[in-house]
C-alpha cells in the first residue's frame, strides 16, 4: 500500500502528468467563467481528445478541468449574478450583493481562497480512507457487484430528474440502449438492424456529446440566451483591487471551522451516489446560516454566504471520484462523464482499478488537490480580470462547439455514422432537458449497462437463481427498497401520524 | 384537448419500448432476451403510467409545462429551432461532401457573417478553429479526418 502511495506521489510529478493538469486546469477555468458552458458540457466536448492517449495524462486533464469549472464559475457569479456552473449557485445569494455592496473582490477573495482549502483538505481525507475502503472493494465478488451496479442506478435514477418515475424511465433508457450490439455470450445481434456500424454497440463517447454538448447548444439558441454585455462586466469589475482580493482570503481564515465544517458536508454529500454538486452547497449554505451568530446578514452580502458553499462545491469532488473510482458507481453526472472517460482510456473503475491500477487513482485524488490549488491561485491572481471573459457571444461559442462536437464524434469511431448517432441524441437530450427527465441518470445507464448484464448473467451461473442471497447483496437490496418505497412512504407518514393522534 | 409534446415524447418512448419488445422476442437464446424484454416493458409500464398522470393534469388544467408558450414566444423558439437545426445540418452535409478540413472554416465563417460579424472577427474565428482542429486531431492524434466524397477518390 505505502508502494502505492510512493508511486502516485512519485506519477503526478512528471513533466507530462503536470503539464496534462495545468492544461486541464486553465481549459476548466475559462468553461467555468463562460456562463453558457457548463462543466458536462466542457467534459463532454474533450472526451474524443483523450481517445489514444495515455490513461494517467488523459484522465489528469480531464479531472483538472472539472476540478476548476467551480473555481472559474464563482467569479461570473460574484460579478455579474450569473454561475458558470450549477454548484455556483448558493454562491450568487451573497456574492452578487456583496460586489453591489462595493465588496466584489472581497467576495472573490473568500470564494477562492475557501474553494482552494475546500478542494485541497477532503482529498487526504480521501487519500486515508482508501486503506479501509480497498479489501471491502476487493472482497466484492459478482452478486455483490452486480446488486452495487443496481444500487447505484437506482439511486441516481430517483434521486435526479422531476420525479422518481422520469428518473426510472432515463436510466432504463440507458441501460436499454447498452444493450445495443453483439452479445458475446450467446453470438446475438441485438437491435442492431443489420447495420455494421452497430454491432459493436452505440460509441461511447457520441452519447455525451449529444446529451449534453449539442443538446446544450441548441437549447441555448432556441431560447435565444444571451452573454453578458461586456459594458457591464467591465464597470463591475472596475475598482477592484488586489486589496480586497486579500482581505476575501483573510475572511477564510477568520472562519476556519465554517470552510472545515462545510468541506466535510461537501465530501461526505459527494459520496453519496446520485446527489448533485446542488444539494451539497446548499446543505453547506444551511448549515451556515443556522450556526451564523447574524442569520439575518445571509442574503445581504455576507461573507460567510460565499464561504460555506464554494467550500462545499470543490469538497464534493474528492468523495464524488472516491466512489467513481473504488465501486465504479459515478457520484453525480460530471462524475457519469468521468467514467466514460475511464472506460475509453481502458480503465474500468471499480475492484478492478482498487487493485490493479492503484497506483492511478490515488494519482488521481492527489491531481484533484493540486489542480484545486493551483486553479484556485491563478483564480486570485487574475480576478480582476477573468471576468471580462464572460462576454464571449454565443454566437462565436456556437460553430466552436458544434465543430469540436462533430470532429471529435467522427474521429472516435472513424465514421460519419457517429456523427448521426450525436445529432439523435442531442434531439433526446434537449427534449429530456425541457420536459424534466434525467440525462446523468441515461448516461450512467448506458456506462454500466454493460457491467449490469456481465455480473447478472456470471452471478446466475455461479450461484444460481439465488445468487443474491449473500449478506451485503441484502443490505444493499434492502437500501435499494427504502429508495423506492421513500417518496410514497413521505407522503403517507403525515397521514398515518394524523390518524394516529385523531386515536 | 389539446396533446402537449411532453405526452408526445412519452408516446415516443412507448412505440420505442414496443418495438423494443418485439424484437427481444424473436431472439433465440433466452440469456440475450431476458434483460431487454424486462427493461423495456418496464419501461412501457413507468411511461403509460407517465402519461395517464400528464394526461390527467392536462385536463385539470394544472399543467405547470415550461415549454406551453403561447404566441408570438413559441413561433420565435420554434424558428430559432429549426434555424439551429438546419446550420447543424447543414455543417454535417458540407462535411460529407467537402471534408472536415474545408467545411469548418466555411461553415465557420458563413455563421458568423450571417449572424452581422465582421469579416475579419469570421475569418480569425474561422482560421483558429481550422488550424486548432488541424494540429489537435490530424498532427496530434494522428487521426484521418474525413476528406468528403468528392475528394476522397
Amino acid at each position: 500500500m505505502v508502494d502505492a502511495y510512493i508511486q502516485a506521489v512519485v506519477a503526478l510529478f512528471q513533466p507530462m502528468t503536470l503539464f496534462a493538469i495545468l492544461a486541464g486546469m486553465i481549459v476548466g477555468i475559462v468553461i467555468g467563467i463562460l456562463p453558457a458552458i457548463g462543466g458536462m458540457v466542457g467534459c463532454s466536448l474533450f472526451l474524443p481528445f483523450l481517445w489514444k492517449m495515455d490513461p494517467l495524462i488523459a484522465m489528469g486533464f480531464l479531472i483538472a478541468l472539472q476540478a476548476s469549472t467551480s473555481q472559474g464559475g464563482c467569479i461570473t457569479a460574484i460579478l455579474i449574478n450569473i454561475p458558470g456552473t450549477n454548484p455556483n449557485a448558493a454562491t450568487l445569494l451573497d456574492g452578487f450583493p456583496m460586489n453591489q455592496n462595493g465588496e466584489g473582490g472581497r467576495a472573490i477573495g473568500a470564494a477562492l481562497m475557501s474553494s482552494i482549502w475546500g478542494g485541497v483538505l477532503p482529498v487526504f481525507l480521501a487519500l486515508a480512507m482508501i486503506p479501509v475502503i480497498v479489501p471491502i472493494v476487493l472482497a466484492f465478488r459478482a452478486p455483490e457487484l452486480f446488486t452495487l451496479v443496481l444500487l447505484g442506478l437506482s439511486f441516481l435514477s430517483l434521486l435526479s430528474g422531476d420525479s422518481p418515475r422520469k428518473g426510472l424511465i432515463s436510466g432504463g433508457l440507458g441501460l436499454l440502449f447498452s444493450l445495443v450490439g453483439f452479445q458475446g455470450l450467446t453470438g446475438t445481434h441485438r437491435f442492431t438492424f443489420g447495420s455494421l456500424f452497430l454491432y459493436n454497440g452505440l460509441e461511447l463517447v457520441a452519447i455525451p456529446l449529444g446529451l449534453f454538448g449539442l443538446a446544450e447548444m441548441v437549447d441555448m439558441l432556441t431560447k435565444g440566451q444571451e452573454t453578458i454585455a461586456p459594458e457591464a462586466v467591465k464597470n463591475r469589475s472596475q475598482g477592484m483591487s488586489f486589496r480586497d482580493v486579500y482581505k476575501g482570503t483573510k475572511d477564510v481564515y477568520r472562519h476556519k471551522l465554517l470552510w472545515l465544517r462545510s468541506a466535510i458536508i461537501g465530501y461526505i454529500v459527494g459520496m453519496v451516489p446520485g446527489i448533485g454538486a446542488e444539494v451539497a452547497v446548499f446543505v453547506a449554505y444551511a448549515q451556515a446560516k443556522q450556526m451564523s451568530k447574524n442569520p439575518e446578514k445571509f442574503g445581504h452580502g455576507c461573507v460567510e454566504g460565499v464561504i460555506a458553499p464554494e467550500s462545499a462545491s470543490n469538497a464534493k469532488e474528492a468523495g464524488s471520484l472516491l466512489t467513481t473510482m473504488a465501486f465504479g458507481i459515478p457520484g453525480g453526472a460530471l462524475m457519469a462523464i468521468l467514467m466514460a472517460g475511464f472506460l475509453l482510456v481502458g480503465v474500468t473503475p471499480g475492484p478492478q482499478m482498487m487493485g490493479e491500477n492503484l497506483p492511478l487513482a490515488l494519482t488521481l485524488l492527489l491531481g484533484i488537490a493540486l489542480a484545486n490549488l493551483l486553479s484556485g491561485l491563478i483564480c486570485l491572481g487574475a480576478a480582476p480580470y477573468l471576468g471580462r471573459v464572460s462576454f464571449v457571444h454565443i454566437d462565436f461559442l456556437f460553430p466552436v462547439v458544434l465543430v469540436l462536437i462533430m470532429t471529435g464524434a467522427f474521429v472516435v469511431a472513424n465514421s460519419m455514422l457517429n456523427i448521426i448517432t450525436v445529432i439523435v441524441f442531442g434531439l433526446l437530450g434537449l427534449c429530456m432537458k425541457r420536459f424534466g427527465y434525467s440525462r446523468p441518470a441515461l448516461l450512467l445507464g448506458f456506462v454500466l449497462g454493460e457491467q449490469f448484464e456481465f455480473y447478472f448473467f456470471r452471478s446466475w451461473k455461479l450461484f444460481g437463481p439465488t445468487f443474491f442471497m449473500t449478506p451485503i447483496s441484502l443490505v444493499m437490496l434492502v437500501i435499494i427498497v427504502v429508495l423506492f418505497c421513500y417518496p410514497y412512504l413521505r407522503k403517507a407518514l403525515p397521514r398515518i401520524s394524523r390518524r394516529l393522534r385523531k386515536i | 384537448m389539446k396533446i402537449k409534446p411532453k405526452a408526445y415524447f412519452l408516446i415516443g418512448i412507448m412505440a420505442m419500448m414496443i418495438v423494443a419488445i418485439v424484437l427481444s422476442i424473436g431472439f433465440h437464446y433466452w440469456e440475450a432476451k431476458v434483460l431487454p424484454l424486462s427493461i423495456s416493458s418496464f419501461i412501457l409500464l413507468l411511461a403509460a403510467l407517465e402519461l395517464r398522470a400528464e394526461l390527467r393534469a392536462e385536463d385539470k388544467g394544472s399543467g405547470s409545462d415550461a415549454e406551453s408558450y403561447k404566441g408570438d414566444e413559441a413561433e420565435i423558439e420554434s424558428h430559432r429551432f429549426y434555424s439551429g437545426m438546419g446550420w447543424i445540418l447543414g455543417f454535417c452535409i458540407g462535411t460529407y461532401l467537402l471534408g472536415f478540413l474545408i467545411a469548418i472554416p466555411l461553415f465557420t465563417l458563413s455563421y458568423l457573417k450571417v449572424q452581422g460579424r465582421s469579416l475579419v472577427a469570421s475569418l480569425s474565428v474561422a482560421a483558429i478553429l481550422f488550424v486548432f482542429i488541424y494540429l489537435s486531431f490530424e498532427l496530434g492524434l494522428a487521426a484521418q479526418l474525413f476528406p468528403g466524397v468528392i475528394f476522397d477518390r
